[in-house]
């Protein structure tokens, strides 16, 4: 190993980068359904069933409870993937509602805080109520 | 005898193959690429070459106070390296089968299955712990046993070179011959995938029939198209965060031990176990989904 291969190896991930922006440009996912929520999850966890699900305005987030067990299950984009984080304890360490808006704070080095509108106060609180629950 | 490293002389291919499956998967759409992933992952290979150079010394250290207790000095010649390769091939499909078993080991590993796409990029993308973890002493027996030091590294190289193309969704299965024996595209993609039917199985680096041999083997099948990524997947494409993520978390857990079993399991047993059991391991979802799929009674 010399400098000119780290040089040359640098140099590389630069062109394949500028040419997958060239070829594939960025994609963002979209959580566009209730349903394409409950789906993702029931693959991701065989044992969830959907019971009410949430979906933030802008479709980069959702709640949904699983009525199996109660959990609820947060799930999030990561450019142009899915990610998901069961909400419990010591995982979600704090959850605040602001009007339609529901703020929660996890204990997760790649995704420390979430934020949702949920389109209406009352839905919001209810999820709060929810996740205090949890983590109580 | 000196050895060039097999890793670095193969960089302009493994550059070369990345553009053409990219040009190939946007006219085909049979490969996936997300730019801050791909990024990340080939930032994540660039930080391994340098990490792994940095730290080559514990290796080379560990293989020298073991050197004088070798069973045989076994030099270079053209047989001796086919058996070595075959050895380390061995040895690799344990290490990684650890690697996906124990903690510690998952703590270092997890760095490669973090993405998830599948594609050329994604073979580049390596952790940056190894020197941090009992996975350096897997090669000690092949020092031992009394083959050349540097013979173990280059046909460990070579090892990592070979499985670079397998990681590719643009190739389907190959003829079933090949399949049988070797590792394929499609048995990794197998390996990568988090879907229940397919997790902790298929560790092999070179030759599949050590799956098929210690009963870890799952073939691909039509009907079950691999999901790619780990079971937590990571919200973030940070390289540093990428490569430290499991660390710090196993370092957390470690501090709310409440004993010393706690300790230990946290340290050895399989990733996702957790004193309250209130995590999920590969183990409890093949569960699920083994009970999701028993018929009603």
């Amino acid at each position: 190993m010399n400098l000119e291969y780290l040089l040359f190896s640098l140099a590389g991930v630069a062109l394949l980068v500028a040419l997958n922006v060239m070829l594939f440009g960025f994609k963002a996912a979209k959580i566009a359904t209730a349903q394409s929520v409950e789906a993702y999850l029931a693959q991701t966890l065989p044992a969830f069933r959907g019971r009410s699900i949430s979906l933030d305005a802008g479709h980069r987030a959702a709640l949904a409870e699983n009525d199996v067990d109660g959990a609820v299950h947060l799930v999030t984009v990561c450019g142009d993937a899915f990610v998901t984080r069961k909400l419990c304890k010591p995982l979600l360490r704090a959850v605040a509602c602001d009007g339609d808006c529901l703020s929660l704070r996890l204990a997760d080095l790649t995704l420390p805080a979430a934020r949702l509108v949920l389109g209406d106060a009352g839905t919001a609180t209810l999820w709060q109520q929810k996740l205090s629950e949890a983590i109580r | 005898m000196h050895l060039a490293n097999p890793v670095v002389l193969a960089t302009p291919f493994f550059i070369a193959l990345v553009v053409a499956e990219m040009v190939y998967g946007r006219l085909s759409g049979r490969a996936r690429y997300e730019p801050r992933d791909t990024a990340a992952s080939l930032l994540m290979g660039f930080g391994n070459v340098i990490i792994a150079g940095l730290f080559a010394f514990i290796f080379l250290d560990l293989a020298r106070l073991l050197h004088p207790y070798r069973l045989a000095d076994l030099g270079f010649s053209l047989p001796v390296f086919a058996v070595c390769f075959v050895l380390d091939d061995f040895i690799y499909y344990w290490w990684h089968r650890a690697s996906h078993r124990m903690r510690w080991l998952w703590a270092n590993h997890v760095n490669h299955h973090s993405s998830q796409h599948y594609n050329l990029s994604t073979a580049l993308r390596q952790s940056w712990g190894e020197q941090f973890t009992p996975g350096v002493l897997f090669l000690m027996p092949l020092v031992a046993i009394g083959f050349p030091v540097p013979m173990i590294l280059f046909v460990h190289g070579l090892n990592l070179v070979y499985q670079f193309w397998i990681h590719t969704e643009a190739i389907d299965k190959l003829p079933r011959a090949f399949e049988a024996v070797m590792n394929t595209p499609s048995h990794h993609r197998v390996h990568h995938a988090t879907n229940p039917a397919y997790l902790d199985s298929n560790y092999a680096g070179v030759f599949i029939v050590w799956d098929r041999l210690f009963g870890s083997f799952v073939a691909e099948r039509e009907d079950e198209p691999p999901r790619y990524g780990i079971v937590h997947n990571l919200a973030t494409f940070n390289v540093l965060k990428i490569a430290f993520h499991e660390w710090l978390g196993l370092l957390a857990d470690l501090r709310r031990a409440k004993s010393l079993r706690e300790i230990v399991c946290y340290v050895f047993a399989p990733p996702g176990w957790s004193a309250d059991g209130s995590r999920e391991t590969t183990d409890s979802l093949k569960a699920q989904w083994d009970a999701s799929r028993a018929p009603a009674e």
